[in-house]
């Protein structure tokens, strides 16, 4: 076909851009229903929720997340646009997860020496980055789906800020079955989960998201 | 940004905001405009496969199209279209680049590369014939038998009746003869 064909072909023709439609409402739907299933039915909620909401640990946690929530948001939201660059959202990102990390080494500094490792692996270091990487896959799904209907070109990158997303997401979520303290803990074991999360993402994204 | 890209971006970017509010004709008109970017853009990347620069610019085109709604008017448009061809340009190298490979395989030219060597073949036979026709015949037929058809001396001096001394230096004069006159070959 001559390319002035095509023009005119794409011209008079009325296939709708390819927005997210009814189909992924319903995914991002269904991905909270089964999320808070998982968490509530599967790994439990904490043993005290109220208690839990008014400790000082969770609140700071939970600002944590939202500003992990609104950075990856955002570069996802760059992301899924050819001409937008990584931007804030990348750097924000790293910031967060500094003020986390520094919080942490804080407190390991001021603890008692013989307390640090126990600050520092809680009681499930190694359940709980499986646990969010695990929680954070059907958020991954919506948001690969997403990503697959706007224009992404650099992929794996796309997929782990979709990943990233999903995982804190999950983090969020997971926190209310969570009965680990610890800044140290969340600096280094939300975050290898949130990472597990991305490193998926990235795996699938350079696969998954060819246009 | 050149003045000249600017100058493009405004009269693009107009005729997306006119497009946008449903003419047709000036979507059209943005799309052929947009089609002469892509072509040099792609020509001046495609250099070693020109033949593929028509497609990359349709599949651009289309790409352009079907991902619309992920363009934001605040933006120069240029950059996103740029954007996107950059993306199709990679993404063809990606899915291309095994099946052309930077040195070509010699065995896949055969075909070409024999056809050609036969024909200097031939015409070299036929230089060689013009030059031999001009020594003495005795001189000639050694040099024929023994040097191109590959009989050995004895059989020549049988076939020609004349002893292999006289063979051997019929065959010496003539190719004398010859480096004489066609140079040191």
């Amino acid at each position: 076909m001559k390319t002035s064909e095509l023009i005119t072909l794409l011209a008079s023709d009325p296939l709708p851009p390819d927005l997210p439609g009814t189909s992924w409402y319903l995914a991002l739907g269904g991905a909270m229903v089964l999320n808070l299933f998982l968490v509530i039915g599967v790994w439990g909620l904490h043993a005290d929720v109220p208690g839990l909401l008014h400790s000082a640990s969770f609140q700071i946690k939970g600002l944590w997340l939202l500003a992990l929530l609104l950075c990856s948001g955002a570069g996802l939201w760059r992301m899924a646009r050819p001409d937008q660059r990584g931007g804030f959202g990348m750097q924000g990102i790293g910031l967060v997860w500094l003020a986390m990390a520094l919080l942490g080494a804080h407190s390991l500094w001021q603890a008692d020496p013989d307390q640090r490792l126990g600050l520092l692996m809680g009681q499930s270091w190694w359940s709980c980055p499986l646990s969010i990487a695990l929680i954070a896959l059907p958020w991954l799904a919506v948001w690969l789906m997403y990503l697959r209907q706007m224009a992404p070109t650099r992929l794996a990158l796309s997929g782990a800020s979709a990943g990233l997303l999903s995982g804190a997401l999950a983090t969020a979520l997971y926190s209310l079955h969570c009965s680990e303290t610890s800044y140290a803990f969340f600096s280094v074991w939300y975050a290898a989960g949130m990472a597990l999360s991305s490193l998926i993402g990235a795996l699938l994204g350079s696969r998954w998201l060819r246009w | 940004m050149s003045h000249s890209l600017t100058l493009i971006e405004s009269q693009l970017h107009e005729q997306w905001l006119r497009a946008q509010s449903g003419e047709s004709s000036s979507y059209t008109q943005l799309l052929s405009s947009i089609s002469h970017l892509l072509r040099s853009f792609m020509r001046r990347r495609m250099q070693t496969h020109p033949n593929d620069v028509e497609d990359l610019v349709q599949e651009t085109l289309m790409a352009i199209h079907q991902k619309r709604h992920t363009y934001d008017s605040q933006q120069p448009l240029t950059a996103w279209v740029f954007a996107i061809a950059r993306y199709k340009w990679i993404d063809h190298l990606r899915a291309h680049g095994r099946r052309t490979p930077a040195m070509e395989d010699i065995d896949d030219w055969a075909d070409v590369l024999s056809t050609e060597s036969e024909s200097a073949d031939c015409d070299s036979r036929h230089d060689l014939s013009l030059m031999l026709a001009e020594l003495p015949e005795k001189q000639r037929l050694a040099i024929e038998h023994t040097r191109l058809q590959g009989l050995s001396i004895a059989q020549t001096a049988s076939l020609m009746g004349q002893s292999e001394a006289a063979v051997k230096v019929n065959v010496h004069r003539g190719l004398k003869t010859l480096s004489q006159r066609w140079g040191t070959a």
